[in-house]
């Protein structure tokens, strides 16, 4: 069970929510420290071929997880499912409204209360004023985090901040929520109740993407696992095999 | 269920982007009023601060370049001749600097969340513009009655320029946001670029400073798009005749920066996101 297995493709188009096939995305970072004149004497640094030709396929209703080293490609591939980076070569079709918990709070602006960050949040995803005022309270409510709604952001602790950006991403009501290491973050208590948040979000037949480097998640929600390695599929398939064959690598010092 | 298909590199404008743009019109509303309404106890303070920044700059001006250096010798009216090219450059100047500062500070917005970029210039455009209309408001009862200029019919044409003038702003903001995400320099460049252009403008000095200059220097000032501009406006504001010829160029200039500026900034946004 070694290279790029196939991720099996539904038959009609109905069956899946994210369908992506040849995804390859290039980072070409600027090593100077004077871009400008770094672009002009040395046309680009070393370029990062952060993702390879991934394919991917999310049935309707299904939680997929995405396995993988630091610098795998997780995040990468999650900002091109989310639609905020345009692919080099490929082709993402997503069916849905997705809600997006990249590197939980990242679209946090910390000199805003909590509140208004909440507000900021549903509108920038698209939500109308009315949906969003409807929203807020019980986004506030469900993170729990009381009256610090009304301070500034940056004087929240990181896990408060997990919670509201956990709040915001299932309240939301998505079809497909996509997150990005995320559970190490947050209390028990908190934890209990995201876990039955995201199981509710799949039982009423929305997806989930969760990418990680921690085992544990992705044996208490997720269906099936990608494996990805230096922006390849490595392999595609449940659980228990895929985390198996990865502990095996892992092991043996191969990835 | 939507279909969103993201393809490799852009070559036009993905369909339904505009109505993308409008139905993130309170986004946009947010990101350009949220500083001043999130803070509601210095509400009124930011407002006023948004009118006597550029009416302190203008009395700086009027004194050093009107008074001591007798440039209001060169126009009748001069107060408010300097003050409406200082607020409507500053209006431009603002709007290019607050795009790259939309761009710049939202990273962590770009990577997280899909939303057709475009909502960040024409953000930083809004909050210029109210800043613009408020400081022009005080115009009328502070500066005007100086120099004994009264509303006319004019006035009504004021919508002329303004929207001419947006537009190319809004190019302008648009092409600022789509180079600085490659090439961060452009920041320190910017207000270099904005204020020499601000004194190529007749602004601080009137046209008949140039009589007999050289013809290159003749043209390029009755070529720069500022000029056009504040000819309309003035014509709205301080009853200047009206010179058809000024609108035609307006008109040129603001369609083919909006056009452009806007045109590339969507191509290339899809790969903002790789840069942030
Ligand atoms: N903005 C960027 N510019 C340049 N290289 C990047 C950028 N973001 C990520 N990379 C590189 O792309 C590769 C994949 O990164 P990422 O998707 O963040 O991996 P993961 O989330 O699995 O840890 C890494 O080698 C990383 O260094
Ligand atoms: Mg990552």
């Amino acid at each position: 069970m070694t290279g790029a297995t196939p991720t099996p493709v539904p038959t009609a188009p109905e069956d899946y929510a994210i369908h992506g096939q040849g995804i390859r995305v290039t980072y070409r970072p600027y090593t100077s420290k004077v871009p400008l004149l770094g672009k002009v004497l040395s046309s680009s640094g070393p370029e990062v071929h952060a993702l390879d030709g991934v394919d991917i396929t999310v049935p309707v209703g299904t939680s997929i997880g995405i396995l993988g080293r630091n610098g795998a490609g997780k995040s990468t591939l999650l900002r091109v499912l989310a639609g905020t980076l345009m692919p080099d070569a490929g082709r993402v079709e997503v069916r849905g409204r997705i809600s997006t918990l990249l590197s939980l709070g990242s679209g946090f602006n910390g000199d805003l209360t909590g509140r208004r960050n909440v507000w900021l949040g549903c509108l920038a995803t698209g939500l109308s004023r009315e949906e969003t005022a409807d929203l807020v309270e019980p986004i506030l409510e469900f993170s729990g985090i009381g009256e610090a709604a009304d301070r500034p952001l940056n004087t929240y602790s990181s896990g408060m901040v997990a919670r509201l950006a956990f709040a915001i991403g299932t309240t939301m009501s998505p079809d497909i929520l996509l997150i990005d290491e995320i559970l190490s973050v947050g209390d028990e208590s908190f934890r209990d109740k995201s876990h039955r948040a995201m199981r509710d979000l799949v039982d009423r037949a929305g997806n989930l993407v969760i990418a990680s480097h921690r085992l544990k998640i992705f044996r208490e929600l997720c269906e099936q696992i990608v494996w990805i390695d230096r922006g390849k599929v490595i392999e595609v398939g449940d659980p228990k095999t895929v985390i198996k064959e990865y502990r095996k690598h892992i092991k043996a010092g191969i990835v | 269920m939507a279909t969103r298909t993201a393809d490799t590199r852009r070559v036009s404008i993905p369909r339904g982007y505009f109505r993308a743009l409008w139905e993130r019109r309170w986004f946009i509303r947010e990101l350009a009023f949220g500083n001043i309404m999130g803070k509601h106890a210095t509400d009124m303070l930011g407002v006023l601060w948004w009118v006597l920044n550029p009416l302190m700059m203008t009395g700086v001006y009027f004194l050093v370049f009107g008074v001591i250096l007798g440039g209001r010798r060169g126009d009748p009216a001069f107060l408010a001749y300097l003050l409406v090219g200082v607020f409507a450059m500053r209006y431009m100047s603002g709007t290019m600097v607050g795009s790259a500062k939309m761009i710049t500070g939202g990273g962590k917005l770009i990577t997280t969340i899909a939303f057709p970029r475009m909502v960040l210039p024409l953000a930083a455009m809004i909050e210029d513009a109210t800043a613009f209309l408020a400081a022009l408001g005080s115009f009328y009862f502070l500066v005007a009655p100086i120099n004994s200029i009264w509303p006319t019919w004019w006035l009504l044409f004021f919508p002329v320029p303004f929207l001419l003038h947006s537009m190319f702003v809004l190019g302008m903001g648009a092409l600022t946001a789509r180079l600085v995400v490659p090439i961060r320099d452009i920041r320190n460049v910017v207000p270099h670029l904005t204020r020499m252009w601000f004194y190529l403008t007749p602004i601080l000095w009137t046209l008949d400073r140039i009589e007999g200059a050289a013809t290159w220097i003749q043209v390029m000032v009755k070529a720069n798009p500022m000029f056009s501009f504040l000819s309309l406006y003035r014509t709205a504001l301080m009853s200047r005749p009206f010179e058809p010829v000024y609108l035609a160029t307006s008109a040129a200039w603001a369609v083919v920066i909006l056009v452009f500026g806007v045109w590339t900034f969507i191509r290339h946004e899809g790969s903002m996101a790789r840069y942030l």
